[in-house]
């Protein structure tokens, strides 16, 4: 077995680190926003309408999901994404079988849970790789592409109201981050389903192709 | 797993997503599903979304034949269908008929109140998850986290979990059906709205114009013909979303101050022109309308009044003798 592959299998056996507790932490805390949807009374729940709970749940699960975790090696750091998808599976499908139930098509269902899914995975697979490769890069570019995209997006949105009419940039902005393309799935009706599901997944190939190279010259820099 | 295998997995799963649009990406078309079609029939013409699909079959007297249509709907707004049936023989035998497609008409060229006006409020399925459900949640998350060693494990239960709460039985309501009679005195036009939940059965293959609530959800069309020498059934089916059908009657109902040729109400409520409402009770078929407020008349339900012109008089009315469950309502402007 070379000294780099197979971290889980060095990790089994091994007491739990304060950063496995802490994604521990974090996964919990993703279950118990992404639950809050489907468990709304009935009152708070006619605030929400027709949108979709599949997309309001797979919300929390893709911001935490890649959140950047603290290097401690290569030997320490473990792929805990499965663990996160294993949580995630079935709430999301109680989710899914709500709009299913309500209406809402097989076709955008599906849309909505690929796109969220595969978002979920490749966030999560690039942070492990960023948290063995100990990547300093990798807390920026998680934070523009989860987090800073969608922010710029809703800060064009704001500022052209009204004087310029609707920008065509700001839309763009929000569809191409996996957490703006959720937030316009979460409205059905108004939603392009193509690129929600196409835009946000190429960009987060991109990061995580970027991240895994850059991680391998680390790992090849510091002899491991 | 090296960098190499997880740069393959990332390759992977970008060529799922570039492959992804193409198979679920696009909006669900609206399936024209013909059931039990019994010639003899020698030709279909199917109309939807400013569409028409014609098919050329040939159905011998008592052969059956199942057809399932999809048709592209037309984006954020009603999306017009209809079903002709060609020259069958003998013509006595045509029990399918319907009107041509062309009769629908565009629904952009309804008068602009019309085409605005509020849906009848069809109760939504937004089903709660239910103990059975929410007790596999707990045990699916309480499992998992024992697993969190092997996560990859973890992930395999979750996915078994999430299957099960998916295909877990849940019972299934049935919805009434909502008929609102929306007019236009100036225009002249009349629409029967009709409105339900899961499917609308419509009694008579005719052309009109549906909507569905969300627009995502996948309908498709029944077509069938009755027992024996009953008439043609249209159905409507749009699981768990709700589903509006908006034609124009075969019969204008007759209205106006001085007479009631339409039907018996059980109140009615007239908006004059200065905005004030007037709730005037009870307004018996034969009748002039009442002209006093009846005490204890009522507000006519809100979304009745949502959405219509002001500065000209209507009348808004529900009708006596509907169904169980159902409710027949009415809306005139220009009275």
């Amino acid at each position: 077995m070379s000294p780099t592959a197979d971290a889980e299998a060095v990790f089994e056996g091994t007491p739990p680190s304060l950063a496995g507790f802490r994604e521990l932490g974090l996964f919990i805390l993703a279950w118990g926003l992404s639950i809050l949807p489907i468990l709304l009374p009935e009152r708070a729940a006619l605030s929400l309408g027709d949108s979709s709970r599949l997309a309001l749940v797979w919300i929390p699960w893709v911001a935490l999901i890649g959140w950047p975790a603290p290097a401690e090696g290569a030997r320490n750091t473990r792929r805990s994404w499965p663990l996160a998808l294993g949580l995630a599976l079935p709430v999301t499908a109680l989710a899914a079988w709500i709009d299913a139930r309500s209406g809402l098509g097989r076709g955008a269902l599906e849309a909505t849970y690929l796109g969220a899914a595969l978002s979920a995975i490749l966030l999560g697979e690039a942070r492990y790789q960023a948290a063995r490769g100990g990547l300093a890069i990798y807390a920026p570019l998680w934070f523009v592409t989860v987090a800073g995209l969608p922010a710029l997006a809703a800060s064009i949105s704001w500022g052209v109201r009204g004087e310029l009419g609707t920008s065509g940039l700001a839309p763009w902005l929000a569809s191409v981050a996996p957490l703006g393309a959720l937030w316009e799935n979460v409205h059905p009706d108004h939603s392009p389903w193509h690129a929600a599901l196409f835009c946000p997944s190429t960009l987060l190939c991109v990061v995580i192709c970027a991240t895994m190279t850059a991680a391998r010259q680390a790992r090849k820099g510091a002899g491991l | 797993m090296s960098a190499k295998r997880g740069a393959l997995l990332a390759c992977a799963l970008a060529a799922l997503t570039f492959l992804a649009p193409v198979a679920w990406g696009l909006q669900s078309p609206v399936e024209v599903h013909l059931a039990e079609l019994e010639g003899p029939i020698e030709g279909l013409c199917l109309s939807a979304g400013g569409l028409e699909t014609k098919l050329e079959i040939s159905l011998a007297a008592g052969e059956v034949r199942r057809l399932r249509v999809p048709i592209a709907p037309s984006p954020g707004a009603s999306t017009s269908l209809g079903a002709e049936f060609s020259e069958v023989d003998p013509p006595a035998s045509a029990r399918l008929a319907g009107r041509a497609p062309e009769q629908a008409g565009d629904w952009s060229a309804l008068p602009i109140n019309m085409q605005g006006r509020s849906l009848p409020p069809v109760q939504r399925t937004r089903p709660a998850p239910g103990s059975l459900r929410l007790a596999l949640l707990a045990a699916a998350m309480i499992l998992v986290l024992g697993l969190r060693r092997r996560p990859w494990l973890a992930a395999l239960c979750g996915s078994a979990f999430a299957i099960v709460v998916l295909l877990a039985p849940a019972p299934v309501d049935a919805s009434p059906v909502m008929r609102v009679l929306e007019g236009d005195r100036t225009a002249g036009r009349w629409l029967e709205v009709l409105g339900s939940r899961d499917r609308l059965e419509l009694g008579r293959a005719e052309s009109g114009w549906m909507r569905t609530l969300p627009s995502t959800s996948e309908a498709y069309i029944e077509l069938a013909e009755g027992e024996g020498t009953g008439p043609e059934v249209m159905t409507i089916c749009a699981p768990g979303a709700r589903v509006f059908y908006m034609r124009e009657p075969r019969v204008q109902p007759d209205l106006g101050r001085q007479h009631n040729a339409h039907a018996d109400f059980q109140s009615v409520w007239v908006r004059e022109p200065g905005g004030v409402l007037e709730g005037l009770g009870p307004w018996r078929r034969g009748d002039p309308c009442p002209t006093t407020p009846a005490p204890g008349a009522g507000s006519p339900p809100g979304w009745l009044l949502a959405a219509v012109p002001q500065g000209v008089p209507i009348l808004l009315g529900v009708e006596a003798g509907a169904a169980e469950g159902s409710q027949e309502w009415l809306r005139l402007v220009g009275f």
